[in-house]
Formats: structure tokens, C-alpha cells, sequence
């Protein structure tokens, strides 16, 4: 299991092996298996030419990996502090401001919003990311085959400067050691009124044990209030094969039975594989269904996810160039492989 | 970054290490049981460590934070702050290898010819002059054995600091072994780290060399050899 953003590095370096060969081998691929099944951007995000700024999913590009499932970057928040203090969903970065500090001093005793700030690339791709190319800002630009830093412009810092505002009123106050999992279970505890973060995590806070379970509800965000639609960063859980493996074709059944259609629909329905990457599970019943238990999460997928989904290729192309180059700088490697 | 975490700690411990021996100095039932029960926190996993403490000095629920507030400590960030994120892995760090220095130590103390002791008792000598140049003196191999492996362990410290804080907030604690790391597996950035791990052993290299050659020659000097 790795991730999109990983085999940008692991595919052109040689360790892992380019799909395309068994994928498109009907002697060793079932014809059930449905390649064309995955949603487009998805799959696109895990096929890359190895060429600075080449597109994903283009015709050269190797197929460094299959995705299983994915995670979108929304809003998850606690239905219930919001109709006590009386807050309504935000809709751009501002009204998230003010809806943060106005939970945490109404409700009490909890922080408004829930964001990432470990000293990790697993900070900077959620909710910063997906709310920063909101505003059409970028992290580095591409002239000339060359990268040059691109986050010192107005718009840039005007971002920034109200997403540490955010932080700084509502934010969690050890907010520089969170990670996925503090930010999500402070949710589930009643903790936090809501999070900027992956849907699934929150998806997982709102069941089991957890105090809040069944009290939680998802939205898309749109940032940038002049943003005609939200741009969530997606992170995708992918199958890749090792370019060292004894038997690839071993390898290969192995993958086509996890990322197979019967999996995904059984994962989906049965299980909580939320999030698939097929698109005939996301038009199945029983499972739109299934998350009727989590209002507004088949509406996040559906008002955005697939547009976002197949454009994802966009947002991405220059990061990957900079991903290859990964080696030059710590700081910098940790940004490009941050980025998708 | 490394070497001044390494500093303090081992400084701390080899004072607070000493304390507690010379404390338990003497054989009893209660002095054994204390000495068991402050050995505990050395038989958890350091990250576990660091996790639990990482809970405890949360600044919404930790109970240190509680406490701290109680004295005035109002907001109190602990790891969260850079101004404060180096105390806070010292306290983790004291808190789990305090109890190995002491062991040793007290193992040393014990194990002191008790003739010298005797002898000063019978003169009447003050007992912060017989723990000077008696003492100090015997012990000395000991202590320099205990902060020979307490420096070369603190000074390659990872677990406890990226447990807690991954090498932040910022770039205030990326000590060697974090830097090194994050570059492997978060960069792909194999040969800054390998140069990393390089300087690192060189530096613990150097720094066993002086203490196992002082080491050596106290213990001829305690042998009557030198």
C-alpha cells in the first residue's frame, strides 16, 4: 500500500514496475476487472511520464500504480455546536473564521476547528493545500524546465495570514504537534467543532465509540468566496508492485483481486471502505444508501468530486516535476511529495 | 541541536542520578523497593513514553497542564512551543533514563571498599568532605562509565523527540537522527542522510574516545597502577 504522491518518486527511480503491461494483458487480466471502472483523475494521479510538468494519465505516462480508495479534503463538522451556537456551514475562508471563534466562545470548552500543523508534509496536503489553490495560489511555478518559489506573492500572503488568524483564535492549542489522527479524534470527543481535513476521518469519527458519533455532517468548502466550486486535495491509497518482486504475476493477481470490482463493492456495502474508486460503486444503491448516516457526504462526492477528480492532473503537474527532484533539498522534497 | 540536547539531559540525569543513589545508599527493604519501582519508566519503550507524556502535557487536557495552571502556569504550551519544546522532551527524556544512571551509580556505591569510610567516620571528618574526596573520588569510574552511555544514547536521540514533536515546531529539535530520517523516508534524500549518520558516528566516535581513555586510566589510578 502506498500513495500516489510516493510512486511520483518510487516509479521513475526503478523500484517500482509500470502496471500498463499486465493491465492491458487480457492472459492475465480478467475481463471483469473494468480498468475503465476507475474514475478518471484518480487513476490518471497514479500514471505519470517521468517528464518534468507531463501531464498525468498522458499516453507515454507509466502506470506507477492502482488506486484503491481515496480521501477528499472537506469540511466535517459537529451538527449539533453548530445549531447551538447557532453557526451556519461556512462558505469561504472568512465566514470559517468567524464561525470558529464564534463555536469556540458559545459552545465552550472546546476549540472551533480542527486543522493539521506537525512538522510534516502530511500537514501542508489537506486543508491547507486544498483551500490555498483555491485561490489559484501555487507553491512553485515551472519556466523554462526550471522551479522557482511561488508563495511569496500578495495573494499568498494574504492567505496565509488569515489561515494562521484561523489557527491562532480557534485553532487547537498545541496545534504545531497535530497530525491526522489528533485532529480527527479530537472531533469524535467532542473536542473540536469541526475539521478542515480528509472526509474519511471524519467519516470514521462519526460511528463506533467515539461521544459525537451520529452527531457529525460533511460539506464541501469553497475558500475563495469569488471560487466558482471547492478544490479539494486528494490523497489516494494505491496498490503498487515492486520492481524486485520474485513472481510480478503472482503480484499482479494479488492486486486485481484488491482493487477488483467484487472487493470494491463488497468493501463499500458491507465494510467501511468509504471513499471507492470505482465509479459503478458510487452509483450503487445500497451504498449511497449506506452513508445516508452521514449527511452530506454522497453530496460532497457528487457536487464536486468527479469534476475535481478529473482535473486533478492539473493541480499536480508541476509538483511532480518537483517531486522527482526530490533529492535536492529536505525542505523541498517534503513540499513536492506533499503536494497532489 | 543534538549535542546541546545531549548536554542537558545527560547533566540533569547524572545530577538528579546521583542524588537519588546516594539517597539509597544504604541497604534497607524500602531503599530496594524504591530503587525497583524507579526503575520503571526504564522498561517502557521511549516512544511510549514520549506518547503518554504527549497526552499529559496536552495544553487542553493534560494533567500537567492542569497543574501547571495551579501555579500560575496559565496556557502553557509544552511541546507545542518553540520556546518550550526542548524543556518539555528534557523532562520526558530525565523522566526515562534518570532510573538508568541511578542503577548504575548505586550499584558503584555499594560496591565502594567501606574501609575509607570507616576511617573517616572514626576522625570525625565532615560528611561533605568524605563525599568530595572520598566518595567522588572511588565513584568516579562510574560515573564516567554511566555518562558515557547516556551521551553516546542522547546524543543519536530520536524516538522520544520525533514521538513528540517530529523534530518541530519548526525546525527547533531536528537533531541528527530526525534530520537523517526525514530525509530517507520523507525526501528520498538517501545521501544527505547517510552524510548525517556519517558526522553523527564520527562525532560519537570522538566523544567515547576521550571518555573510555579517561575511563581507563582511573581505573589504573584506582588499581594503584598510575
Amino acid at each position: 500500500m502506498t500513495g500516489a504522491y510516493m510512486t511520483w518518486t518510487y516509479g521513475p527511480a526503478g523500484w517500482i514496475t509500470d502496471l500498463k503491461e499486465w493491465i492491458n494483458d487480457p492472459e492475465k487480466t480478467n475481463p471483469n476487472y473494468a480498468w475503465d471502472d476507475f474514475l478518471p483523475g484518480v487513476k490518471n494521479s497514479c500514471a505519470w511520464n517521468g517528464q518534468p510538468g507531463g501531464a498525468l494519465g498522458s499516453d507515454d505516462a507509466k502506470q506507477w500504480c492502482i488506486p484503491w480508495g481515496f480521501e477528499q479534503n472537506n469540511i466535517t463538522y459537529n451538527k449539533t455546536m453548530f445549531d447551538k451556537a447557532g453557526v451556519a456551514v461556512p462558505k469561504n475562508i472568512d465566514e470559517m473564521i468567524v464561525a470558529a471563534a464564534k463555536l469556540q466562545k458559545d459552545v465552550g470548552g472546546i476549540y472551533g476547528i480542527g486543522v493539521r500543523g506537525s512538522r510534516s508534509w502530511a500537514t501542508i496536503h489537506p486543508g491547507f493545500l486544498s483551500a490555498y489553490s483555491n485561490f489559484n495560489e501555487k507553491d512553485l511555478n515551472l519556466t523554462d524546465g526550471k522551479l522557482s518559489a511561488a508563495m511569496g506573492t500578495a495573494g499568498s500572503k494574504a492567505f496565509h495570514a488569515k489561515w494562521v488568524q484561523m489557527i491562532q483564535e480557534s485553532g487547537p492549542k498545541d496545534w504545531s504537534t497535530y497530525t491526522w489522527y489528533q485532529v480527527g479524534t479530537d472531533l469524535g470527543a467532542g473536542a473540536s467543532a469541526m475539521i478542515f481535513d480528509a472526509d474519511i476521518l471524519g467519516y470514521f469519527m462519526n460511528g463506533g465509540d467515539n461521544k459525537m458519533a451520529g452527531q457529525l455532517s460533511y460539506a464541501a468548502f469553497t475558500a475563495n468566496p469569488d471560487a466558482t466550486a471547492s478544490t479539494p486535495n486528494i490523497w489516494i491509497w494505491s496498490l503498487a508492485m515492486s520492481n524486485f518482486s520474485k513472481d510480478k504475476d503472482a503480484t499482479w493477481y494479488f492486486m486485481q483481486w484488491a482493487s477488483g470490482p467484487e472487493h470494491a463493492i463488497f468493501g463499500a456495502t458491507k465494510m467501511d471502505f468509504v471513499d471507492p474508486v470505482r465509479q459503478s460503486v458510487w452509483k450503487d444503491e445500497a451504498f449511497r444508501t449506506k452513508l445516508d448516516k452521514y449527511p452530506g457526504y454522497v453530496d460532497m462526492f457528487d457536487a464536486l468530486g468527479r469534476r475535481r477528480l478529473d482535473q486533478v492532473h492539473a493541480a499536480t503537474a508541476v509538483l511532480r516535476r518537483h517531486h522527482r527532484m526530490g533529492g535536492n533539498a529536505a525542505e523541498d522534497g517534503r513540499q513536492g511529495s506533499a503536494c497532489g | 541541536m543534538s549535542l546541546l540536547y545531549a548536554g542537558i539531559t545527560v547533566t540533569l540525569e547524572l545530577l538528579l542520578g546521583l542524588g537519588i543513589a546516594l539517597l539509597l545508599q544504604r541497604r534497607s527493604t524500602v531503599n530496594n523497593f524504591i530503587s525497583i519501582m524507579l526503575l520503571l519508566p526504564l522498561m517502557i519503550a521511549p516512544a511510549l513514553a514520549a506518547l503518554m507524556w504527549k497526552l499529559m502535557t496536552n495544553p487542553s487536557f493534560g494533567i500537567l497542564s492542569y497543574l501547571a495552571s495551579l501555579i500560575g502556569l496559565h496556557d502553557f504550551r509544552w511541546a507545542s512551543s518553540p520556546s518550550t519544546a526542548l524543556l518539555t522532551v528534557v523532562l520526558v527524556d530525565i523522566w526515562v533514563y534518570t532510573p538508568f544512571i541511578m542503577i548504575l551509580l548505586l550499584a558503584g556505591l555499594r560496591s565502594l571498599p567501606t574501609q575509607p569510610f570507616e576511617a573517616a567516620a572514626l576522625d570525625g571528618v565532615p560528611r561533605t568532605f568524605v563525599f568530595f574526596r572520598i566518595t567522588l573520588p572511588m565513584l568516579t569510574p562510574y560515573i564516567l562509565t554511566a555518562t558515557l552511555f547516556r551521551l553516546l544514547d542522547s546524543i543519536q536521540q530520536f524516538d522520544i523527540i520525533y514521538a513528540m514533536t517530529q523534530g518541530g515546531p519548526g525546525n527547533t529539535l531536528t537533531v541528527f537522527q530526525v534530520e537523517a530520517y526525514l530525509n530517507f523516508f520523507q525526501s528520498t534524500n538517501v545521501g544527505r542522510s547517510a552524510a548525517l549518520m556519517v558526522i553523527l558516528w564520527a562525532i560519537t566516535y570522538f566523544l567515547s574516545n576521550i571518555f573510555i581513555k579517561n575511563w581507563l586510566r582511573l581505573q589504573e589510578r584506582a588499581r594503584g597502577e598510575a
